[in-house]
């Protein structure tokens, strides 16, 4: 068979059409997709900044709901197995939804904020710039949860993180979110220097720098909440939505325990509860439901006023006025003042207290690291767990950092 | 071998009786034009054709193009012989206002032809036998005088105009017409394709398999069949020159039929011994001959060495995972290509609910398809390009041929559907306060143990039941072929809200304008509605509703189910239902300027649509969780509009000394647009107001997919005296998935096929075909576009109460330097047809090396991306032999008994993770995991090393270790086929896997999170001490550390293997006269089988050839998963 030169020539000019023309064809653009070249920090800084406290927010409903779980805040009535080995304080590191529920969500707040803090300490007005103290806010507040809730942290896939050094870290962030906000002024401002001072006192008390907390939050307005805002949004409930609510209505695995059932039975209104006449997710608990957070767009609080009246007194060390203020907080849970309280039992009721009034809101991690057995009502090692067929209660005082983070960052080796 | 039985028939040839029809087939031939009786040879006729208006002008044009617009321009049909009027002849006409005779006396001057008027057309005929030679010259004046410096082609040697006309001199030749029947059983073959050698005449036996060539030559004829899974036969008649002649063959089943055609694997169609690597064959007349099959699926399942097929679930309309020769990917889908008539089409598996996923493969018809070719690796799979490494499925489906004859079926199948399975009986303890609240603790003490079964108590599961009709036509005409079929297969499952319905209608049309011109068009519409139940590892539904509730709720408004008060009634309610249109029309355009030549151009797309849609009642009874009891509706829409565009030509080179070679060379180019939408809505108006506006709440989102393939290839195949075939072959790709500055992907190949049998000094009686062949070949696997870049997703943010904005969330590292991974194979192996044919072996070693793996690297969750990256990394070996045996055990007139066995081995271990720690999936946590040195997701766990009793504890080990394979090692079939008195057939199956594990997620989850297995419940009666320890703990590592039990799952690793009867069919041709006489068919057959038979298995569950998950990773889970039904039915065929 003879192919005629035009015929060849045709064939060598169609094919080199066809690889010419390849480049352009195989080059797609997605419309779902944002690449990063299509960032900009110097105009989009607002932008990286909210989208980054935003994962933090995402985050902070999931360690508040799985560190209810674990000192027995809450009640895990979910049938996976993962989330009562929550519950029994008996977490393995290969435990998925630790992976994926806490620490994948969560330690992306930290990582976004880190990195949106570095991009905006490049901008000329970072020193004043707000965006830049909202996400040291996030990234310290970060820090100061990882530290509470872990064992031992890491950021970005960095270094180890002990929790002396996760605690630094937190103290160094809200510093300067403190000190950015002040520069920054205005109501934004305030709610920043407050929320941070507030996170910084934590921190450093959880540090045992116990002075040093009581003066971070020495400034704090009584009346004083930092919210973090949630939304109804059915298509975007796991980063905007209540995560409390989520666990009481959409897998409701969330259930009251009876103590808190019964000081609410009792009047306490820090306490709100439903019997919902239904069983949990597993199958097996009675459905009390909390109603402290009544729908997808409940906000949490970050930071109170009441929290910063907490450090100072826990700080202070002054007995007499721990009972006092113990008592005031009794009054305001419709309960009958008491006396004579020294020692460990008061602050048992201290703690007690504090886990009425910041019931389901991620405080009571920190207590239970800083005063163990001291905290009332967490299950205890070795007691029979609340739903027998899952093992006794074991012995964990923090979250294992889960093998998914330990075993991909070479860090940990 | 038996020799064919050959019936000559003399007749009498009724030229009134013969419809004007070219023989020409679909799979190559070339129409020839054919006249009836010649009755005025080169006369006018008053009022006859001859006079009507011929309204022609033509200015030099080629003579055949000139009859043929004469035909339009005089609407009269002018019959020729297209391979006798060579191109080049051209004519000038001014004919406008001439009649049809004077323009064909004006056209037809000098030239070696006649004309003459046959009733309703006009033929062109050469006149005499002196007319070759003269027409050669003349041509060739012709031809030179316009200036052409072509040749008179030779075309012409390999035909003759036909005519069949008594008492015609000049126009002499036959019909041929007969029946094609299988060796023993007598039964009719269907689809076997009959040619006259040296001619492009040919037909496609229809269903009854009858056939019918008119216009064959008179003199001697070699007459040739070929069909997939028999030895081809060939023959020689004496055609007369005046007359029908009936030729029958009786096919003989073999194994290795290296005549075979296949069109997979190669460029252009090929036969079996020519090529060096292995590509299967399946013959679906075969399959659906023997068994009832419902799905492509079940055509494959178990009748090809080398191919897995594992159930998903039970439920109806889900389905099946595929994987040839193991897992090559581990980031990326094992799932093969699927190719219908050459156009890729998507497969894309939706899960519509837990525990049913619907893959589109399944909508197709099976008494649509032809045939289905499979390519096991990259040894064979080359042409398909860097994305065909897990193998390439080719479904090629029927289509007529011009000349044969019409026929019309009907199949209507019935079966019914049995659960396999009795569900597990639910314990609990009574507690004091049930014994007054709780039913069936009323009058008990403390520690009763009481049981329920709800399932049981409700008539649960149902029996279900499937009705498949299908009808369908073809035929051929003059120069065209036609396929067309309307089919509708309704089927209700075992639980109440599980319907699964397809309706398929299909047309596929073949026409041949002209010699070497050919033009396929095929048009197949599906439809898929149905309503998928929740099944598997949820509490919504049916399964681990009734098998994780608690006694203790019997009498109360959940009655003794799982969860809230969630009876039958509620889960009977939640709807998922898909609804799903596709068309993948295709249109394929051949044109073949000489023999030598050829170029076929393919054009087709794949357009569908699914809607999926979930649906939770508003209710007032507490059923499902609170949210939603206020009533939810989401629908996700999925369309997929894919373009494919292949180009293929091929030259034929001849090389001398016995050396002949073909080049190959061709271009494939694919483009998707996959847009991504849904609608959601919460609290419901109404529960009849099943619109998402119609909620008080709506959401939505869309996302949009686009992506983009390209590739050239190159073939060329010398042969040596058809005895020693070589390929050498070369692809080169581009993605969307890499950028537009990523590097060409190469696949190179090279193949060798010896017939050794066919050497002259090779004379061992007992061996009829030997052949050797090896084969080398590349090819890859590619992720979707945008798989390289560093992304972000496009997420809101709050910055208040209400206060929305839109953000960005990091989804994608990205990796500059990501290319598609590759898959190496070599293959070797031998065919032989042994012992006059009773026995054939295709035995096949394969190794097949991923290299450069694309995995999605688990990076740690601590650097804030959504997803893992891509990184070429690491090797997996997929090695093992296939072995294919078919045997006639015993021949005889009234008895024969044939037994096929298939069997492959499988060594996968994953040889080299480029560094990276060994990883696990996600859904069931440590249980499968990626490990250098093991299989691809083995099974680890922290395992039981010793029970310390005194301690109360079970020591376990320090870290993860191997349990056992994920994949079977070694997987066999035998099928077995009984023939009695040539019309009652027995059809047995039998399949086996073997050496793998099954997580049985079922008992863990009963036993230590719900607590309602009779283990947990009455440990200390029904477990030793050992037992309660190893399956509850406390655990202890063998450091001293304490574990929890999501690591410790020793106790639910089971081994799989199992030995099934899968099949068995008793069938019974009708004989001829009653199906004549009963129901008006040429034929009839009935069959009764019954599939999922009977299973032998050391699993404890129900069923260990079902899976949870299609991702290859989160593998081979037993939660709560349906297990499939038996079936057992009643198929009635006719064919008319």
């Amino acid at each position: 068979m003879r192919i005629s030169r035009l015929g060849r020539g045709g064939i060598c000019l169609a094919a080199a059409l066809s690889l010419s023309g390849c480049s352009d064809f195989v080059t797609v653009q997605n419309p779902n997709i944002v690449e990063a070249g299509g960032i900009n920090p110097d105009v989009d800084g607002a932008l990286i900044a909210y989208s980054a406290f935003q994962d933090f927010v995402a985050g902070f409903g999931d360690i508040a709901l799985y560190t209810a779980w674990f000192t027995t805040e809450a009640w895990t009535g979910d049938s996976s197995e993962d989330r009562s080995e929550v519950g029994r304080r008996a977490i393995d590191p290969a435990n998925p939804r630790l992976n994926t529920d806490v620490w994948i969500r969560f330690s992306r707040g930290l990582a976004t904020s880190e990195n949106t803090r570095d991009i905006l300490l490049t901008a000329s007005d970072a020193p004043k710039n707000i965006h830049h103290a909202r996400v040291n806010l996030a990234a310290g507040y970060s820090y100061l949860l990882m530290a509470e809730t872990f064992c031992r942290g890491t950021a970005r896939g960095g270094p180890v993180l002990t929790t002396a050094e996760m605690l630094n870290l937190a103290a160094e962030r809200l510093t300067s979110a403190r000190d950015i906000g002040l520069a920054a002024g205005g109501a934004p401002g305030t709610l920043i220097v407050n929320a941070a001072s507030v996170g910084l006192g934590r921190a450093l008390l959880q540090a045992g720098k116990a002075a040093e907390a009581a003066a971070a939050v020495r400034n704090v307005p009584a009346n004083f909440e930092y919210l973090l805002y949630t939304q109804d949004d059915p298509a975007n409930r796991a980063r905007l939505g209540n995560r409390m609510w989520e666990a009481t209505v959409d897998r409701p695995s969330l259930v009251v325990p009876p103590v808190y059932r019964a000081a609410a039975d009792a009047g306490d209104p820090r306490i709100r509860y439903q019997n919902t006449g239904l069983r949990a997710y597993d199958g097996f608990l009675p459905m009390y439901a909390q109603r402290k957070y009544p729908s997808w767009a409940a906000s949490y609080r970050l930071a109170t006023g009441l929290e910063a009246r907490y450090i100072a007194v826990e700080a202070g060390g002054d007995q007499g006025a721990m009972l006092s203020f113990v008592n005031e907080r009794r009054a305001a849970g419709n309960l009958a003042a008491v006396n004579g309280l020294t020692g460990d039992a008061l602050m048992t009721e201290f703690l007690a207290q504090k886990s009425l009034d910041f019931w389901l809101e991620g405080r009571r991690m920190g207590d239970f690291r800083r005063h163990g057995a001291l905290v009332p009502n967490v299950a205890q090692p070795g007691e029979v767990f609340y739903k027998p067929a899952a093992g006794p209660v074991g012995n964990g005082m923090c979250f294992p950092v889960p093998l998914a983070e330990t075993s991909a960052n070479s860090n940990f080796r | 071998m038996r020799v064919p039985r050959i019936g000559l028939m003399a007749g009498v040839y009724l030229a009134a009786s013969l419809p004007p029809t070219v023989s020409a087939g679909a799979q190559g031939f070339t129409p020839l034009a054919q006249v009836a009786s010649a009755t005025k040879t080169g006369a006018r006729v008053t009022g006859s054709l001859l006079d009507r208006a011929a309204n022609l002008d033509a200015e030099s044009e080629p003579l055949r193009d000139v009859l043929v617009r004469l035909r339009r321009t005089s609407g009269v049909f002018v019959a020729f012989s297209p391979t006798r009027v060579p191109a080049t002849v051209r004519v000038t006409c001014r004919c406008a206002k001439a009649t049809v005779g004077d323009a064909l006396a004006q056209l037809l001057r000098g030239l070696p032809f006649t004309y003459s008027e046959m009733g309703e057309l006009v033929t062109v005929e050469p006149v005499g036998s002196e007319l070759e030679t003269n027409f050669s010259r003349s041509a060739a004046q012709a031809a030179h005088a316009d200036g052409q410096s072509e040749p008179v082609n030779e075309e012409r040697r390999g035909a003759s105009v036909v005519g069949i006309s008594k008492g015609s001199r000049s126009v002499v030749a036959a019909v041929v017409s007969g029946r094609v029947s299988e060796e023993g059983s007598g039964r009719p073959l269907t689809s076997a394709q009959v040619s006259i050698e040296g001619t492009r005449l040919g037909a496609i036996t229809g269903d009854d398999g009858r056939y019918r060539i008119v216009g064959v030559p008179a003199g001697s004829q070699k007459i040739n069949v070929r069909l997939i899974g028999y030895a081809a036969q060939q023959t020689t008649v004496a055609a007369p020159d005046d007359g029908d002649l009936e030729v029958n063959f009786v096919l003989v089943r073999q194994a290795i039929s290296l005549s075979q055609v296949l069109v997979t694997g190669t460029a252009g169609r090929q036969e079996m011994r020519a090529q060096g690597a292995t590509v299967a064959s399946v013959n679906v007349g075969r399959v659906t001959e023997l068994t009832p099959v419902k799905s492509v699926t079940d055509i494959i399942s178990g009748r090809v060495a080398g191919v897995s097929v594992t159930q998903g679930s039970g439920v109806s309309g889900s389905s099946q995972q595929i994987r040839i020769r193991g897992a090559s990917s581990i980031s990326l889908s094992n799932e093969p290509l699927v190719y219908v008539d050459g156009i890729r089409i998507d497969t894309k598996q939706t899960a519509v609910a837990a525990g049913a996923v619907v893959n589109p493969l399944n909508d197709m018809d099976p008494n649509e398809i032809e045939s289905v070719e499979i390519v096991k690796g990259p040894a064979a799979a080359t042409l398909y390009g860097a994305d065909a490494s897990a193998g390439v499925i080719q479904i090629i489906t029927k289509r007529g041929a011009a000349g044969t004859p019409f026929r019309k079926t009907l199949s209507v199948t019935h079966a019914q559907l049995d659960p396999t399975f009795t569900p597990y009986t639910n314990f609990a303890a009574c507690r004091a306060q049930d014994l007054t609240t709780a039913t069936l603790c009323k009058g008990r003490s403390v520690g009763d143990v009481v049981s329920d079964q709800p399932m049981v108590r409700y008539g649960l599961p149902n029996t279900g039941h499937q009705t498949s009709i299908n009808g369908s036509v073809r035929g051929g005409g003059t120069s065209y072929g036609f396929f067309s079929s309307i089919g509708v297969d309704q089927e209700k499952g075992l639980f109440p809200n599980n319907t699964y319905d397809r309706m398929s209608a299909r047309l596929n049309y073949n026409i041949q304008p002209t010699e070497k011109t050919r033009i396929e068009l095929n048009l197949p519409a599906l439809r898929v509605t149905g309503d998928l139940p929740v099944t598997a590892g949820s509490s919504a539904g049916w399964t681990t509703g009734g098998m994780a509730g608690s006694p203790l709720t019997v009498g109360t408004p959940t009655d003794g189910w799982f969860g809230a008060n969630r009876t039958p009634d509620a889960i009977a309610s939640i709807r998922h239902e898909i609804n799903s249109v596709r068309l993948i029309p295709d249109v394929k355009l051949s044109w073949n300027p000489s023999a030598h030549f050829r170029n076929r151009l393919t054009l087709g797309a794949d357009l569908s649509s699914v809607k999926s849609n979930e649906f939770f009642p508003k209710n007032s009874n507490g059923w499902y969780s609170a949210s939603q009891n206020l009533g939810i509706i989401r629908e996700d829409r999925r369309d997929l509009q894919r373009g494919t565009a292949n180009y293929l030509g091929t030259l034929d080179l001849a090389m001398g000394r016995g050396w002949n070679s073909t080049l190959s060379f061709g271009s494939e180019v694919q483009a998707d647009v996959e847009d991504l939408t849904y609608a959601l809505g919460n609290q419901l108006t109404t529960n009849s107001a099943r619109s998402v506006s119609a909620a008080a709440q709506v959401s939505g989102g869309q996302t949009v997919v686009r992506d983009r393939r390209v590739g050239f290839y190159g073939q060329w195949e010398p042969n040596y005296d058809e005895r020693v075939y070589l390929q050498f072959g070369l692809r080169a790709d581009r993605f969307a998935a890499f950028g537009a500055s990523a590097p060409w992907f190469y696949s190179p190949s090279a193949r060798v096929s010896y017939v050794l049998s066919d050497e002259p000094f090779f004379s061992v009686d007992w061996i009829k075909s030997l052949r050797l062949r090896a084969a080398f070949g590349t090819t890859g696997r590619a992720p979707t576009a945008g798989a390289s870049l560093r992304t972000f997703l496009a997420a809101p943010y709050l910055t208040g109460p209400n206060q929305v904005a839109s953000g960005i969330i990091p989804l994608n590292p990205g990796n500059p330097k990501l290319q598609a991974e590759r898959g190496q194979e070599f293959e070797t192996g031998i065919d032989a047809s042994l012992f006059n044919e009773r026995l054939g072996l295709e035995l096949t070693f394969f190794d097949k090396n991923t290299k450069n793996l694309l995995l999605r690297v688990p990076q740690p969750p601590s650097l804030g991306f959504q997803e893992d990256g891509y990184r070429n990394i690491g090797k997996v070996l997929n090695r093992g032999l296939e072995l294919t045996a078919r045997t006639k055990v015993i021949t005889g007139e009234n008895f024969s008994w044939g037994v096929d066995v298939g069997a492959n081995t499988l060594r996968n271990e994953i040889l080299d993770l480029g560094g990276v720690p060994a990883f696990s999936s996600i859904r069931f946590g440590t249980v499968n995991s990626v490990r250098q040195g093991r299989q691809v997701g083995a099974f680890y766990t922290n395992r039981i090393q010793r029970i310390d009793a005194d301690a109360g504890v079970a020591v376990v080990s320090d870290s993860l270790e191997y349990v056992g394979n994920l994949l079977p090692t070694f997987e066999a079939n035998a099928a077995s086929t009984f023939t009695f008195f040539r019309k009652l057939r027995l059809y047995t199956q039998f399949d086996t896997k073997r050496n793998f594990y099954i997580y049985n997620a079922t008992a863990a989850y009963r036993e230590r999170n719900f607590g309602v297995a009779e283990n947990a419940v009455r440990r200390n009666e029904v477990l030793t001490a050992e037992q309660r320890l190893s399956r509850f703990g406390p655990y202890v590592t063998a450091s001293g550390a304490s574990m929890g039990t999501g690591t410790v799952l020793g106790p639910y690793l089971e081994r799989a293997d199992f030995v099934r009867l899968n099949e068995v069919t008793l069938s019974y041709q009708l004989p001829d006269r009653i199906a004549r006489k009963a129901m008006g068919a040429h034929s009839a057959s009935l069959a009764l089988s019954g599939r999922n038979v009977a299973l032998w298995s050391p699993y404890s569950g129900f069923n260990p050839d079902v899976q949870n998950e299609m991702d290859a990773l989160a593998g081979r889970a037993d939660f709560f998963t349906l297990p499939p039904p038996r079936r057992l039915g009643v198929r009635l065929d006719l064919t008319f």
